[in-house]
């Protein structure tokens, strides 16, 4: 789980409190609200049986919002649909990504496994596109 | 007077401490390390229940003695968390000694 600040944490106190009464251990609490106050994120590992929509509820109302982590391994189709909202052929996102072409049609069509760092990529890619554009390039002088 | 209304250490060096003066309920958390006779509290967070600054310096003073006596040292020493709030959000407070 990863928890974002959304505003001031005024009562980092009361969050470490319900983190720690959700499985964390007062250390792991006491971490995630210095690194909420430091950072604005932190992750953490919540205990199965909590009630994550009510865990979630009680940290918005004290300006921390309660993310889960979206699974590493991604299906073949969700590539080809990140690619097609991006609106970009099989040729240009595989250069985006500067892998092969015949790489990225081996993902779409289930041949082949992406790596964890390839999946991480491509989401951020398509949430920032040209972020990823400016950081995986540079001028030519 | 201060006195301790709840606590939690979980075995570790890190507290979660509810007081009260009969007046404030003040709830803090921190990293407690001892050096020789000095308290020094890493990444201290305070919630007084009636909200953001009604603490009030003139509480602080009982406050602190009562730590003090509570740890069993003569000095302390605050090494607050983050801002997130205020006049410097994002700034880490300078150490405090008392």
């Amino acid at each position: 789980m990863v928890l974002r600040r959304t505003d001031a944490l005024d009562k980092g106190v009361s969050v470490a409190r319900r983190l720690f009464a959700a499985g964390l251990t007062l250390k792991q609490a006491h971490e995630a609200i210095n690194k909420l106050a430091a950072l604005g994120w932190a992750s953490c590992a919540i205990a199965k049986a909590e009630n994550l929509a009510l865990l979630s509820a009680e940290l918005a109302a004290l300006n921390v919002e309660l993310r889960r982590r979206r699974p590493i391994l991604a299906y073949a189709s969700e590539i080809t649909a990140m690619r097609g909202r991006l609106g970009l052929s099989q040729r240009d996102y595989a250069d985006f990504l500067g892998i092969d072409v015949r790489t990225l049609q081996n993902w779409e069509q289930g041949r082949n496994k992406q790596d964890a760092s390839a999946i991480s990529l491509m989401r951020v890619f398509e949430q920032v596109p040209d972020a990823v554009e400016q950081a995986l390039t540079e001028p030519v002088t | 007077m201060w006195r301790t209304l709840d606590y939690d250490f979980g075995g570790t060096d890190t507290v979660l401490v509810k007081m009260t003066d009969g007046t404030h309920v003040v709830e803090s958390t921190a990293d407690v390390e001892l050096r020789d006779r000095t308290a020094v509290l890493h990444g201290l967070h305070i919630l007084s229940g009636g909200g953001r600054n009604t603490l009030g310096l003139w509480a602080l003073p009982g406050l602190i003695s009562w730590a003090k006596a509570q740890l069993d040292v003569d000095h302390r020493r605050i090494e607050g968390a983050t801002c997130t709030s205020g006049a410097g959000p994002g700034c880490v407070p300078p150490p405090l000694a008392f």
